[in-house]
C-alpha cells in the first residue's frame, strides 16, 4: 500500500519513516473537529445575578483543640509493665541463661565428683545426721542441677539465634 | 509479664523449699529418727508401713521438686531473655523508621 517514498497513503505521513513536508502534504484530518464556542455577547447587556448571601451568623466561639501530645520517644517513655521487668532492663538475658547454666552444670559435676569420689559411701555411713542429709542432698542436686542447667544454656543459644535473626 | 516472671520466681522458692524439706524429713526418718514398728500387731503394722511410703515419697519426690524448681527459674529468666530481645526489636525498628 505503501507508495515509492515509503509512505503509506491510508495513514498520516507526519508519523512516518521517510517523511518529507516537501513532497507530501500534511494528512488532512478526517472528520471535522467542531470549533469550540467561544463567548458570545448577549443581547440586551450583562444578565442580572443573585444578591450575595451573607454568611450565617456564628453560633458560639470554636473551642481550641488541644494541641496533640509529642509522641514518645523509646528513651524517654514512661516504663511500662512489659518494658521495665523488674527494673533489669540493660541486663543481657540470653547470657545470663548460658553462664548460669554452665555453672549449674558443672555445680553439678562436682557433686556427682564428690559423690562417687566418698568413700563414706562404701566403707561405713556417717553417723551425724547432718553429715548424712548433706550426702543425701549432693546425691539428689546433682541431677536436677545437670539437667536445669542444660535446660538453661539450650534456652540460651536459643535466644541468642533468634537474636541474630535478621 | 511482670507477673509471670514473678509467679515463675515464686513457683521456683516454693517447689525448691518443698524439696529441700521432703528430703531432710526422709533423711532424717531413714537415718534413724524413724523407728520400727511398735507391735507385731496388724495395725501396728499398716501404720508403719504407711508411714515407711510417706518417707519413701518424700524421698523420691524430692528430687522431682528441685528440678521443677529449677526449670521455673530457668523459664523465669527465659521469659526476661524474650521481653529484652521484643523490646531490642522495637526500639530497633522505631529507629530505622525515625531514620527513613
Amino acid at each position: 500500500m505503501a507508495d515509492d517514498s515509503g509512505i503509506d497513503p491510508r495513514y498520516a505521513a507526519q508519523f512516518q519513516r521517510g517523511y518529507d513536508p516537501a513532497v507530501h502534504p500534511p494528512a488532512a484530518p478526517t472528520e471535522a473537529t467542531p470549533v469550540a464556542p467561544g463567548p458570545a455577547r448577549l443581547a440586551g447587556g450583562p444578565q442580572r445575578t443573585a444578591e450575595r448571601v451573607p454568611p450565617p451568623p456564628r453560633l458560639g466561639e470554636p473551642v481550641p483543640t488541644p494541641a496533640p501530645p509529642p509522641a514518645p520517644t523509646p528513651e524517654a517513655a514512661a516504663p511500662t509493665d512489659d518494658e521495665a521487668p523488674l527494673g533489669l532492663r540493660r541486663l543481657r538475658f540470653d547470657l545470663v541463661l548460658l553462664v548460669g547454666g554452665a555453672v549449674l552444670v558443672a555445680v553439678a559435676l562436682v557433686l556427682w565428683w564428690g559423690h562417687a569420689s566418698d568413700q563414706a559411701n562404701f566403707y561405713g555411713g556417717p553417723v551425724d545426721a547432718t553429715t548424712l542429709y548433706l550426702q543425701t542432698l549432693r546425691y539428689q542436686l546433682a541431677q536436677p542441677l545437670f539437667l536445669s542447667g542444660v535446660l538453661a544454656v539450650v534456652a540460651g543459644v536459643v535466644v541468642q539465634a533468634i537474636r541474630r535473626m535478621p | 509479664m511482670r507477673a509471670r516472671v514473678i509467679a515463675l520466681g515464686a513457683a521456683a522458692v516454693v517447689f525448691v523449699a518443698l524439696g529441700l524439706t521432703a528430703s531432710a524429713i526422709a533423711t532424717h526418718a531413714f537415718s534413724g529418727g524413724w523407728d520400727g514398728p511398735t507391735s507385731v500387731l496388724e495395725e501396728d503394722l499398716i501404720a508403719w508401713q504407711q508411714e515407711r511410703a510417706i518417707y519413701l515419697l518424700l524421698n523420691d519426690a524430692a528430687g522431682p521438686l528441685i528440678t521443677a524448681g529449677l526449670y521455673c527459674l530457668v523459664g523465669a529468666v527465659l521469659v526476661l531473655a524474650i521481653a529484652h530481645l521484643l523490646r531490642e526489636r522495637a526500639q530497633r525498628a522505631s529507629a530505622s523508621a525515625t531514620a527513613s
